[in-house]
C-alpha cells in the first residue's frame, strides 16, 4: 500500500487521478491540493509516502513547492507530472531531488506503476522527457553566456573584462568553452549559434 | 533547431550531475557531422538508460574519432534492464556502418558504438533522420 497526496490545479485531472489510482493499485489518496501552497500544506501535514504534483501551476508552481517541501522533509518521495516541461526544468526538479518525472499523457496504470517504483526507493523518468532535455537544454553556464551576449554587442575580449569586471585570461577561457561546447571556431560563430537557439 | 554532439555531451553531463551522478567526459578526437548525429542518439539512449534504471553513482563517456563509449557503475546485479531501446538503437547504427555492442558485468553497464573509419561517410544514408 503506498500513500500519496495529489496536487494539480486542474480539478478534473486531479480528481480523475483521485478516483483512478485506487482502482489501479495499491494506492490510498490522503489529501488534494489545488495549488503549490495547499500542496505543501498537505504534504507536511499527512507525510505520504509519494507526493504527486503538476510541474505547471498558478501561483506558487510545482518547483517552488517541491522546493520548500524539501527543506522541511529532506526524504519526501516526489513525482511530477507535465505536459511540456520548458528546457532546464528537469535538470532543476532532479537537482531538488525529485524522483520521477511523468508525462500527463501517461496512462493511469502507467502513473500507478511509477509511483509503486519511487515508493521502493528507485527513480523514473520517462524516456521522451529526458532525451528532450538533452536535446533542448542550454549547455552554456550564465558567465559564458554574458561573453557571448557581449560579443555580439561587438566588444573586444578586453572590452568584456572590463565590462564585467574580469580578468581578460578569465574571459578566453569562457569564451574558448563556449566554442568547445557549441563546436565553433571562432566567438563570433559560439555568439550567433546560441542567439540562434534563443539562449541569449 | 539541432543541437550539435558537443552541446548535447554537455546537457547529458549536467542532467546526469543533477540527479547526483558524478560524470567524467574524454574527448579524445572530434566527429563528422553525420556520425555526430548517431553518436547523439546513443547518448540520449544511454543517459535515459541510465537516469531512468541505474543507481549509477558514476558514468564515464569517451569519444573518439571513431566512436563513443558509456560506462556506468549502477547496472546491479538483477537481469539487464528492458533493452528495446537499445535494440532499435542498434538497427540505425548499423544501417549507419556501424555496430552497437552493450554489455553487463560486474556491476558495470557499458555502451559502445563504433564506426570503422571512413564507413560512415560512404554509407547510404537511412531516410527517417531527424527533421
Amino acid at each position: 500500500m503506498t500513500t500519496v497526496v495529489l496536487a494539480d490545479d486542474e480539478a478534473l485531472l486531479r480528481k480523475a487521478l483521485a478516483a483512478l489510482l485506487p482502482l489501479e493499485g495499491e494506492i490510498t489518496v490522503l489529501a488534494e491540493a489545488e495549488d503549490g501552497r495547499a500542496a505543501v500544506r498537505a504534504t507536511l501535514r499527512h507525510r505520504p509516502d509519494v507526493l504527486v504534483i503538476d510541474l505547471e501551476m498558478p501561483g506558487v508552481d510545482g518547483l517552488e513547492a517541491v522546493a520548500e517541501i524539501r527543506r522541511a522533509l529532506p526524504e519526501q518521495v516526489i513525482l511530477m507530472l507535465t505536459r511540456h516541461a520548458r528546457p532546464g526544468v528537469l535538470r532543476k526538479a532532479l537537482r531538488l531531488g525529485v524522483q520521477g518525472f511523468v508525462s500527463k499523457s501517461a496512462e493511469p496504470a502507467h502513473i500507478v506503476s511509477v509511483i509503486t517504483t519511487l515508493h521502493e526507493g528507485r527513480r523514473w523518468i520517462d524516456p521522451d522527457v529526458s532525451a528532450l532535455a538533452i536535446v533542448d537544454d542550454c549547455p552554456l553556464t550564465d558567465r559564458e553566456l554574458d561573453v557571448l551576449r557581449a560579443t555580439g554587442e561587438g566588444y573586444s575580449a578586453a572590452d568584456i573584462a572590463t565590462r564585467l569586471h574580469l580578468a581578460e585570461g578569465t574571459v578566453r577561457n569562457y569564451l574558448s568553452n563556449a566554442m568547445q561546447k557549441t563546436q565553433t571556431r571562432t566567438r563570433h560563430e559560439a555568439a550567433r549559434y546560441a542567439r540562434e537557439h534563443d539562449w541569449l | 533547431m539541432r543541437l550539435n554532439l558537443s552541446a548535447e555531451l554537455e546537457n547529458a553531463k549536467n542532467l546526469s550531475e543533477a540527479a547526483g551522478i558524478r560524470v567524467r567526459v574524454d574527448r579524445e578526437a572530434e566527429v563528422d557531422a553525420h556520425t555526430g548525429e548517431l553518436l547523439g542518439q546513443v547518448l540520449r539512449e544511454t543517459t535515459t538508460n541510465i537516469l531512468r534504471h541505474a543507481q549509477a553513482g558514476q558514468v564515464r563517456v569517451t569519444l573518439t574519432e571513431s566512436g563513443i563509449t558509456i560506462v556506468n557503475d549502477g547496472a546491479g546485479e538483477g537481469p539487464p534492464p528492458e533493452l528495446r531501446g537499445l535494440a532499435t538503437l542498434g538497427e540505425r547504427v548499423a544501417d549507419g556502418g556501424g555496430e552497437l555492442r552493450v554489455e553487463q558485468q560486474d556491476g558495470r553497464f557499458l555502451t559502445a558504438a563504433a564506426f570503422p573509419r571512413g564507413r560512415s561517410e560512404t554509407a547510404p544514408r537511412s531516410g527517417k533522420g531527424r527533421r
